[in-house]
């Protein structure tokens, strides 16, 4: 939830920008006709709509991705906005309060955004109940309204006319209504049925609910809300001589509610900004062709300008460009790669006990160890929030501890464990001992660095800072470096732990655990002495 | 006597009940939907409703009437005259001649109808 949480936020703040876009068009493109401005907040609906965005130069959008989720996992984490006057005003406060501490497995970051996204979902929620309680309470109000032909109903209820429903919409009118104003509101609430506007308030609605912790979203739904009332004027009127636009004026006066309602539904005729519907309405000219002209183009340009992302090396640019207010140049994010080795780079790995993450850093998922020698490739690096530096594998499995890969302290470890692969399993060349044939049961494989004696594999219990044996499980006279003991076993809850103790090569017994990290599921080999 | 009140579209559904009671309740369901396009729940929640007020009764599926149309009627002039007229019924007919335009023929029946009350003593 909080990934979809951050797509929102990102998606909101590059809307934002459109919407300023809007804002101003309006401001400029007074004399065109109101569709142009309905048309344009159908720009923006497409905006919150689509996820994915094509690329293009001449993306007007500063930065389709303002907070990065690897915030969650930066050493410093910062935001990047095009300005860098925010950037250098909030950036510092975000690091000196969310700053983690390096060693802690949690990032305060991590939970405020976590708090954020539960009050966010927690706001759609009371927007919906809300919205449906509203819709609930009309169609009850308007459930005896009585039929005057076709689809419009008369009620008693009704103090200013609308339109209700999203599939077959009818007109609900009052009882008293003189004779010409009845004409003149259908014709209106029938406008507003043709130009499909009781489904596009519904959906600037939803998408509002999405959008509620952003302020120009209300302003852009109270304006589309305004909008389309008065491009339904607009069509209405266009045909209608000089003297029954008056007509039609008295009607909206008549007709008018002092009530201010914010809702998804209905459509009512006298809602919106009467006073400024009655001075378009007697203002009205037909617009001249070429405002027409321009108001679709320009409606064409801000979809091209606004509708695309910026293309992503222009955003790394600018990340480049945002460095710190200390103007370091050889401060580096820390998203780059070291100066010393080229990506890709080919990394030979002896150990046979590298763990592997889905990410970089051991907070990550544990996906699996690299059992098998060899040379691996490494195509991207990444350094983690404790400092740590990872690699990413070419073959996309996941990433691994570089520091750790190179160091050679496992060739004095004589075991090592690690998940057993397919390779191992179907090559039938190990020993092997089923401990707990359940459905949980995964196989462990213990390798040898040389020859061991004496080996016995027990389930052990973590008592007075060290482990002692519960069970003995499985004895082997001799575990060889070819082949190795796979053990099938279930680790009950992240306390269970299996031991495994042998003579070594140098005469001497060794004792080992094999548990489940709490940390990040990985699978570690721990020595300790009895 | 307190005749209950009856909202606008109540009344409508009056009007079809007085014109075919006694009526069954399904019957009236039919008509409602043909003549208001009220929904089969609709018509059921106004008979109940309007029955709790005491304007129908609803006996087995059978609905009658407890209020007449002409009590109805005179309820709602009593209002009118109540609120809008200070009480006074001349007031009130003043208004309606200065506004409407009558018809000889409705002089002569207004005409016959005031005789009849004077004959039948006052009420």
């Amino acid at each position: 939830m909080t990934e979809f949480f951050l797509k929102i936020v990102n998606m909101s703040i590059s809307a934002s920008w459109l919407v300023l876009a809007v804002l101003f068009l309006r401001l400029v493109l007074k004399k065109a006709p109101k569709w142009a401005n309905v048309l344009l907040w159908g720009i923006v609906a497409v905006r919150l709509l689509c996820p994915f965005s094509i690329e293009s130069a001449l993306s007007l959008i500063p930065s389709a991705e303002t907070i990065s989720p690897e915030i969650m996992m930066d050493a410093t984490p910062s935001i990047q906005t095009i300005i860098p006057a925010i950037n250098s005003a909030v950036n510092p406060v975000i690091s000196q309060t969310v700053t983690p501490t390096p060693g802690a497995s949690l990032n305060p970051l991590q939970i405020w955004i976590v708090v954020f996204a539960v009050i966010w979902a927690i706001g759609i929620v009371a927007l919906l109940v809300y919205t449906a309680i509203n819709y609930w309470h009309l169609r009850r109000r308007v459930c005896t309204a009585v039929i005057l032909r076709d689809n419009i109903f008369q009620s008693e209820n009704v103090s200013t006319p609308f339109v209700l429903g999203i599939i077959g919409p009818k007109i609900y009118l009052p009882f008293k209504i003189d004779g010409r104003d009845l004409e003149h509101v259908v014709a209106h609430e029938q406008a507003h049925i043709r130009r499909r506007d009781h489904w596009w308030k519904p959906l600037g609605f939803l998408l509002l609910t999405l959008h509620w912790f952003n302020p120009l979203m209300w302003l852009a739904y109270v304006l589309l809300c305004r909008d389309i009332e008065l491009a339904c004027d607009e069509e209405v009127i266009k045909e209608l001589g000089n003297e029954q636009r008056a007509d039609y004026t008295q009607a909206l006066l008549a007709c008018s509610v002092n009530r201010r309602m914010i809702a998804a539904c209905p459509l009512a005729f006298g809602e919106v900004g009467v006073k400024k519907r009655v001075k378009s309405v007697m203002n009205y000219k037909k617009p001249a062709f070429w405002i027409i002209v321009v108001a679709v183009v320009a409606c064409v340009v801000v979809a091209v300008c606004f509708l695309t992302d910026p293309p992503t090396n222009r955003e790394s640019q600018m990340k480049g460009n945002n460095v710190s207010e200390s103007g370091d140049k050889g401060d580096k994010q820390n998203t780059y790669s070291s100066d010393a080795t080229e990506i890709p780079y080919t990394i030979r790995i002896s150990r046979t006990d590298i763990p592997i993450f889905e990410g970089p850093g051991y907070d990550y998922t544990y996906v699996g160890t690299i059992q098998a020698a060899g040379t691996y490739t490494i195509v991207e690096e990444k350094l983690d929030y404790e400092g740590i530096l990872w690699g990413k594998l070419k073959s996309g499995v996941g990433w691994i501890d570089i520091a750790e890969t190179k160091s050679e302290k496992t060739n004095h470890k004589p075991i090592t464990v690690g998940f057993a692969d397919e390779q191992l399993l179907s090559s039938g060349d190990y020993h092997e001992f089923i401990a707990d044939d359940s459905e949980y049961m995964v196989k462990l494989a213990f390798r040898s660095g040389e020859v061991l004696k004496n080996v016995c594999f027990s389930s052990l219990q973590y008592e007075g800072g060290t482990y002692g044996i519960i069970e003995e499980l499985y004895t082997l006279p001799e575990l060889s470096p070819d082949m190795p003991l796979v053990t099938g076993v279930v680790y009950y809850g992240d306390t269970t732990t299996y031991g495994i103790s042998f003579t070594d090569g140098s005469g001497e017994e060794r004792y080992f655990a094999a548990y489940i990290s709490a940390r990040n599921g990985a699978l570690t080999l721990e020595e300790y002495h009895p | 006597m307190d005749i209950p009140k009856i909202f606008e579209s109540e009344y409508r559904f009056c009007l079809i009940m007085w014109e075919h009671e006694p009526v069954t309740a399904t019957e009236l369901v039919k008509l409602c939907q043909k003549q208001l396009g009220w929904k089969r729940t609709t018509t059921y929640t106004v008979i109940k409703r309007l029955g709790e007020r005491g304007v129908l009764k609803n006996e087995n599926g059978t609905v009658a009437s407890l209020v007449s149309k002409d009590e109805a009627q005179a309820s709602e002039i009593d209002e009118l005259v109540e609120k809008k007229f200070e009480g006074s019924l001349p007031a009130f007919v003043a208004a309606f001649t200065k506004h409407q335009n009558i018809t000889k023929d409705e002089i002569d029946e207004v005409q016959r109808m005031i005789d009849r009350i004077r004959k039948g003593g006052s009420q």
